[in-house]
């Protein structure tokens, strides 16, 4: 009895271990064969172009069928029909784990020619190990690139610039029209009415405002919104971040931590919104459960996705955060930055190559123009309106073009890393236990640490 | 036993069969759910449009049937090696007498308690200087590594418990070491191994971390990257994410259902024998 079973085992045992090591022989063989290449590629490349090439471009946008990974796929097919010679391997990963294999290639020096890089603390961690190439701002000048003036502040280090904005990101609140109209609650526009308006809400069981709290990145950007309508002054907070003065200096940012706190104790978070993530959150909102959404300017395509109930997209509209009866803050007044963008990589192994399509991929008739037809974002390039933008679409468009001001940053990517983790996270306590005096220290022990 | 007994017993054990299929009942559902349908109040409910087409994605633009053979070819080989080494192992530390046995049974049994996510950087350097990213064998090898201790742990206790007097039998009758280990250790242990190559699987059958970290080339992704061609930055495709989580579960309950049984034959076999 034994006997087969051991010999049929044995001989199981030799076949699965040789698959794997007849199929890494192969792949083995492909490995070297590549980087044979390659060699040969980056030689002839120098010489003169025309022969292939293959870049290698890391995104964190694995959806490559909708939404911006479409328009990013687009872009790329473009590029690849007009110069045939070249190949672009993209590698998509979502958010997470994309930071995280951002790390390691950072460390190990990879040769990836372009990647996706957020704007900020984790750009400046890849810039200060060295990873990506420099860009020299006089290129992406004219008429070609069209870039909004301010854009490159996050991703500009010690006056280098280091990646160029493929978005212009700013917050405003969505809102669900026929929600307002049926209960006969007035649109607000002042904190006040805000206020009010979520009571109202709140009496007929509707959720006043959808929040994705498990993110706390959504409310850190609203602390910064109200401090902005108290002070009027853009630049208080960031400046408080660092260092170059304290948090304590300015009575508005307690004051507006005292109005973030206000939020949650008069309910105007929908129920259990700490354990919201972004989908969760967005969900509450396009069902129609929640009458506001406080989100970024990238969901300007809600009115024209079609997964979306088609009662909810006409009902789509936007309006400015609120103003605050005595602050400073105008309501033109936004919290806008750049968030996510794309830069070359220092290892590349074909660096003409790789700036070609890299210049290419952010020229205004390239991202910009796709990114705008598509209504998957609001790019940070002067664009052509089409006439055939959604209403919500020329609202945004309205908004960003009427702006007194703009921030340029988010206080909690201002920073390092770390303080990005602490500044979130006294955001999430001030709300759910914290007093606004203890966050305002918490600030400051973050903001000190860097 | 009383026919009122027999009825509750009954309930009780439907119940906790409920309670456990009931995720697995959910996913189905929500796999042909339109994209506007997740989030409703309703648990399960029949959609009206029922979205089939989301298994075609998941079959096409999840590359679902090349993911799947690269699982298939990680997970053998990950339990093939597991299992080979680490009965080798568990027989060195309960029959053979040499210098420094506890301490290295006790290194080897560090190895449980070191998370993945510290080794990762380091490893992916090493890796990368040896070649082995963005091959079977990165993957392979990190996985053997981080379940050899746990299946080291489990088979030395079992085969503790195995008499004695069977070996010695088959020295007397002149077996070889291998002979002994392979030919009749190996059977009488059957249900240790057979649990240690299914938790095997299942760690290897789901693990992302390790997987995305080593691998960059689309020929070489396992199951969980199908998952993410669903996942947009802001937005998801959750109807063709449940689909390709159907399709990723379905091997996995078919081979804990084979197995669970033989765990049980195995066990209760033992257990007569004494």
């Amino acid at each position: 009895m034994s006997k087969p079973i051991s010999k049929s085992l044995a001989s199981a045992i030799a076949l699965m271990v040789a698959v794997p090591v007849a199929l890494t022989a192969c792949g083995g063989n492909n490995n070297n064969s590549n980087s044979g290449a390659a060699a040969t590629n980056s030689a002839a490349a120098s010489n003169g172009s025309g022969e292939s090439v293959t870049l290698r471009f890391f995104s964190n946008l694995p959806d490559r069928k909708s939404g911006q990974g479409l328009i990013e796929q687009t872009v790329i097919d473009n590029y690849v029909k007009e110069n045939p010679n070249v190949k672009i391997e993209v590698e998509a990963l979502a958010e997470e784990p994309f930071k995280n294999k951002l790390k390691a290639y950072m460390a190990s020096n990879e040769p990836v020619d372009v990647t996706m890089v957020h704007f900020g603390a984790e750009l400046g961690t890849l810039v200060s190990a060295g990873w990506i190439e420099e860009l020299n701002p006089a290129d992406y000048e004219g008429e070609t690139y069209n870039f909004l003036p301010g854009v490159f502040k996050g991703f500009t280090f010690n006056d280098k610039l280091y990646g160029l904005p493929r978005n212009s990101d700013y917050e405003v609140i969505y809102y669900n029209k026929k929600l307002f109209a049926d209960n006969g609650i007035k649109v607000p526009t002042t904190l006040d009415e805000l206020f009010e308006a979520s009571k109202a809400f709140r009496d007929k069981g509707i959720e006043p405002m959808s929040m994705n709290g498990k993110d706390l990145w959504s409310m850190a950007v609203m602390y910064q919104n109200i401090a902005q309508r108290l002070s009027g002054d853009q630049n208080s907070i960031l400046d408080a971040t660092a260092g170059t003065k304290k948090f304590a200096d300015d009575a508005n940012l307690l004051e507006a931590a005292k109005i973030l706190k206000r939020f949650a104790d008069e309910k105007v978070f929908n129920t259990a919104y700490m354990t919201m993530d972004y989908g969760a959150s967005q969900n509450l909102f396009t069902q129609g459960k929640a009458a506001m959404w406080y989100m970024g300017s990238w969901e300007a395509g809600m009115a024209s996705n079609e997964s979306l109930p088609q009662e909810f997209r006409d009902n789509l509209g936007v309006i400015q955060f609120p103003t605050i009866t005595g602050g400073k803050g105008i309501a033109d007044d936004l919290i806008a930055w750049n968030g996510g963008g794309y830069a070359l990589v220092k290892a590349s192994k074909h660096p003409e190559e790789a700036k070609k399509f890299f210049d290419y991929m952010m020229r205004a008739d390239q991202w910009a123009k796709i990114a705008w037809d598509t209504g998957a974002a609001v790019p940070a390039q002067k664009y052509e309106l089409t006439g055939n933008e959604t209403e919500v679409q020329k609202q945004l468009t309205d908004i960003l073009l009427n702006a007194a001001s703009t921030s340029g940053m988010t206080f909690n990517d201002a920073g390092t890393a770390a303080f990005k983790d602490a500044s979130q996270n006294a955001v999430g306590k001030l709300l759910t236990s914290g007093s606004p005096e203890k966050f305002i220290e918490e600030l400051q022990a973050a903001a000190d640490k860097q | 036993m009383r026919p009122s007994r027999k009825w509750m017993l009954w309930t009780f054990f439907l119940l906790v069969a409920l309670v456990q299929l009931f995720p697995l009942l959910w996913l189905a559902n929500f796999s042909i759910v339109e994209a506007s349908g997740f989030f409703t109040d309703k648990i399960l409910f029949w959609p009206d449009a029922p979205q089939w087409h989301n298994y075609v994605n998941a079959w096409v633009d999840g590359k679902f049937p090349r993911y799947l053979l690269n699982s298939v070819v990680v997970s053998a080989a990950t339990i093939i090696l597991t299992v080979v080494i680490s009965v080798s192992m568990a027989y060195a530390f309960t029959r053979m007498q040499w210098k420094g046995r506890s301490v290295v049974y006790s290194i080897i049994l560090l190895g449980i308690m070191i998370p993945i996510h510290a080794t990762l950087l380091p490893n992916f350097a090493i890796f990368k200087e040896l070649g082995l990213t963005n091959s079977y064998w990165g993957l392979i090898l990190p996985y053997t590594a981080v379940s050899v201790p746990f299946a080291t742990f489990i088979l030395t206790g079992f085969m503790k418990s195995i008499p004695l007097a069977v070996e010695e039998s088959a020295v007397v009758d002149g077996a070889s070491i291998y002979r002994i280990v392979f030919r009749i250790i190996l059977p009488l242990t059957m249900p240790a191994v057979v649990t240690v190559a299914v938790s095997t699987f299942l760690t290897c059958w789901n693990e992302f971390i390790m997987a995305y970290t080593f691998i960059s080339k689309d020929a070489l992704k396992t199951l969980p990257f199908s998952v993410m061609n669903f996942a947009g930055q802001y937005s998801s495709d959750y109807g063709s994410q449940f689909a390709v989580m159907v399709l990723t579960s379905i091997p996995a309950v078919i081979i804990y259902a084979i197995f669970n049984e033989k765990i049980t034959k195995g066990v209760t076999a033992g257990a007569v024998k004494g």
